[in-house]
């Protein structure tokens, strides 16, 4: 799949004192992001269906973020995501939050599959690898 | 290098339904510790103003783990700064951060020269 964009908007619980929104703010709208894009992705697996039938947990492995501007409340935001390169056990997303045109922050993260018993990692389950594309 | 220790333990609302720390949660408690860091050296009402951070995800923290975050910071130039930040339960390292920064002023959020006393033992 290529590009999938979400749109929300700046909330009082995403800002601090200082006007802006947070960074745990930043993490979170890009994890709804992700999630959203999964969902668009294998419709007939929702995250909880995949955790309770398969014992599969996605897990972020890494996640570095440059941010590049600020929003503040009431701003409306738009997340994209997109699958950069599928590895064995990993996948890497590229993401990118933007507000009125204007980009406040790029991601670069690398996700995982675990069993959610042992935590040991799972091979990426072919459903997943199919459907989300990306650089093999 | 001088290094600051803050301790912190995980309440349930830092927890997600996959039983663990949520992921962005570490990105919270780094920036308490970034704060305590601050106030350790009389530096309060500012804040270590992160431009990118860096975290890699090494093990899971769990409901009522006691977790220390461990920070350190090297200077990049004159006004930036790089806070090397390790939550660890015990032994068991957890997240690793590298958090590139500007120290600010609060309300105005003014540049404000980072201090020796961060670096310095």
């Amino acid at each position: 799949m290529s590009m999938f964009r979400i749109e929300t908007r700046v909330y009082f619980s995403d800002t601090d004192a200082t006007g802006r929104a947070s960074w745990k703010s930043l993490f979170d709208w890009a994890e709804h992001g992700r999630t959203e894009m999964l969902r668009e992705a294998l419709p007939e697996i929702p995250q909880s269906e995949l955790a309770a039938a398969d014992g599969i947990l996605t897990v972020i492995k890494s996640i570095n973020c440059r941010k590049l501007g600020d929003v503040h409340l009431d701003d409306s935001i738009a997340v994209e995501s997109w699958v950069g390169k599928i590895q064995r056990f990993s996948c890497i997303i590229g993401q990118r939050i933007s507000s009125n045109g204007n980009v406040i922050a790029e991601f670069d993260v690398k996700a995982a599959f675990i069993d959610r018993v042992s935590k040991h990692p799972v091979l990426i389950p072919e459903a997943f690898r199919k459907a989300l594309g990306g650089d093999i | 290098m001088r290094e600051f220790i803050y301790s912190y333990r995980i309440p349930l609302s830092d927890t997600d339904a996959g039983g663990i720390v949520y992921h962005s949660n570490y990105i919270a408690i780094a920036e308490r510790a970034r704060a305590e860091m601050l106030r350790d050296i009389g530096m309060e009402r500012m804040v270590l103003d992160a431009e990118e951070i860096s975290v890699e995800y090494k093990r899971p923290g769990i409901f009522d783990d006691l977790v220390t975050v461990h920070s350190t910071v090297s200077m990049i130039d004159d006004r930036r700064c790089v806070i090397s930040q390790i939550t660890a339960r015990g032994d068991d390292i957890l997240a690793e951060l590298q958090v590139k920064a500007v120290l600010r002023s609060l309300p105005d959020l003014g540049e404000v020269p980072v201090p020796h006393e961060l670096t310095e033992a």
